[in-house]
């Protein structure tokens, strides 16, 4: 197993090292965003205020074979400085936050004329419902943004699809686990309602995660 | 032997010309069947094309698409450019099997036949006019008139097709049978989108309207489609056209 795992990881550094090399056929997309919010009640509080670069690079290095990637370069939040320390501290006056939000490579017609193979990050969709859909749920939700509410982020993985005249048969392995991200902003308490009890008081409140074992025994499979 | 001749000078020229005149008389359908025959005589072809798409103030928009299609009743298409709906793509199988594939979403669709009415990528045509498919098999046709150099037909729906119109008005030049222009009637029979099909050309042996224009009356939209560049019977796979390719 782990001279597999190492010759895995010598693969994508090598694809990783020819795309680098090849520097042309690269189509580059993406856009700029900004989404700033305010409110409209109270003391009309700045609720969000978010710059985001989306950058999407695709290329084709041989026959039948995509590669493509997408990343968020963003500034999200506003400044929070406690004292006259953070103030040299650029990382608290503008945070900014790299996000991979897919990274994967397709062999199209692998080893089989009729089997694709996409090995990386990726967003795996499944079922047709777009905003609530409880067969999606492969990728963990990214609920970052509640009025961005689907969102889902990408997961690292390997997604095996055979296909059969109109019917495929697919299969996804994800070896490592991510959890869902919770709201943020106007919205952060919505998971984390304070507890009451009638005649008690609670003071202090902690809570665990248990996350599963990072290795092969821990991995998602679904087909 | 002179007056022979003498009758024969005569009644050759007028015999000509009462044949010139007598030109064959086409019934609707045999019109409709040339039509197609046409329109979809390559046997496959991938066309680049150049969308743009103007508002009622004139303000302009671009998309760059490319398009395949095998036969009369296979077609794909996929949006190359802007980059925020590059990607997106459309497949029209036989029988009015349709699907999209939205990569913002990452899902293929089929569409159903009640929401081909929907336009395609913010155009003025919908997935109905990108759809594949032979005039003969979606419409019944009959003559309406003469005008100019053009049949004018009058298609009406056939009443299994499920349609977004009424019936269309086509008219057909009468010795290339070419459409050069199409009119859509609404639910309402009201007139409601115009298609004009402009630089009509031979190429590689095939005619091939270079522009076509789609108004939309109801809003004053329109939508210019410029094929850029064209090639005729490459042998595309009838792999290309499936669900599979369609994500690609």
């Amino acid at each position: 197993m782990k001279t597999m795992i190492k010759s895995t990881i010598l693969f994508l550094c090598m694809f990783c090292a020819s795309v680098q090399a090849q520097g042309r056929g690269i189509v580059w997309n993406g856009y700029l965003q900004t989404d700033n919010r305010v409110q409209l009640l109270g003391e009309n509080d700045f609720s969000w205020h978010e710059y985001r670069l989306n950058l999407r690079a695709e290329l084709s290095p041989f026959n039948k074979t995509n590669f493509h990637s997408e990343l968020w370069i963003r500034t999200l939040g506003f400044p929070d400085v406690q004292n006259s320390a953070d103030l040299g501290d650029n990382n608290i006056l503008r945070p900014l936050n790299l996000d991979l939000r897919e990274a994967y490579i397709d062999l199209y017609s692998f080893v089989l004329p009729n089997f694709d193979l996409r090995i990386g990050r990726q967003r795996i969709a499944w079922g047709t419902g777009d905003k609530i859909n409880p067969t999606d749920n492969l990728n963990p939700y990214d609920l970052e943004d509640l009025w961005d509410f689907g969102r889902h982020l990408g997961s690292d993985g390997m997604l095996a699809s055979l296909y059969l005249g109109d019917y495929a048969v697919t299969t996804a392995i994800l070896p490592f686990f991510t959890p869902a991200v919770l709201p943020s902003g106007d919205w952060a308490s919505i998971m984390t309602q304070t507890i009451e009890l009638p005649g008690l008081t609670v003071r202090t409140l902690t809570d665990s995660i248990v996350m599963p074992e990072n290795n092969l025994r821990g991995a998602s499979k679904a087909g | 032997m002179k007056r022979i001749t003498k009758t024969t000078t005569i009644l050759l020229p007028v015999m000509f010309i009462t044949l010139s005149w007598a030109q064959p008389e086409f019934t609707a359908s045999q019109i409709l069947e040339r039509v197609d025959s046409v329109v979809n005589a390559p046997q496959d072809q991938t066309m680049n094309m150049k969308l743009i798409l103007f508002d009622k103030n004139g303000n302009e928009r671009e998309r760059e698409i490319v398009m395949y299609q095998k036969g009369g009743d296979k077609r794909m298409g996929k949006i190359l450019a802007p980059a925020d709906q590059r990607g997106i793509a459309f497949l029209s199988l036989p029988g009015g099997v349709m699907y999209v594939y939205l990569p913002a979403f990452k899902k293929t669709r089929r569409i159903a036949s009640h929401v081909k009415n929907t336009k395609f990528a913010g155009t003025d045509f919908t997935y109905e006019d990108m759809e594949a498919g032979a005039y003969g098999i979606k419409y019944v046709p009959e003559i309406l008139k003469h005008e100019g150099s053009d049949h004018v037909l009058k298609l009406t729906p056939r009443p299994e097709i499920q349609s977004e119109y009424s019936m269309l008005k086509l008219w057909v030049d009468e010795k290339t049978f070419v459409p050069t222009k199409i009119e859509h009637y609404d639910k309402g029979k009201k007139l409601c989108k115009l298609m004009t099909r402009d630089k009509i050309e031979e190429t590689s042996g095939y005619w091939l309207a270079r522009e076509s224009e789609m108004s939309d009356l109801r809003n004053g939209q329109k939508t210019k489609m410029i094929i850029q560049d064209v090639q005729f019977n490459q042998g595309l796979a009838d792999d290309l056209f499936t669900e599979r390719h369609l994500e690609r």
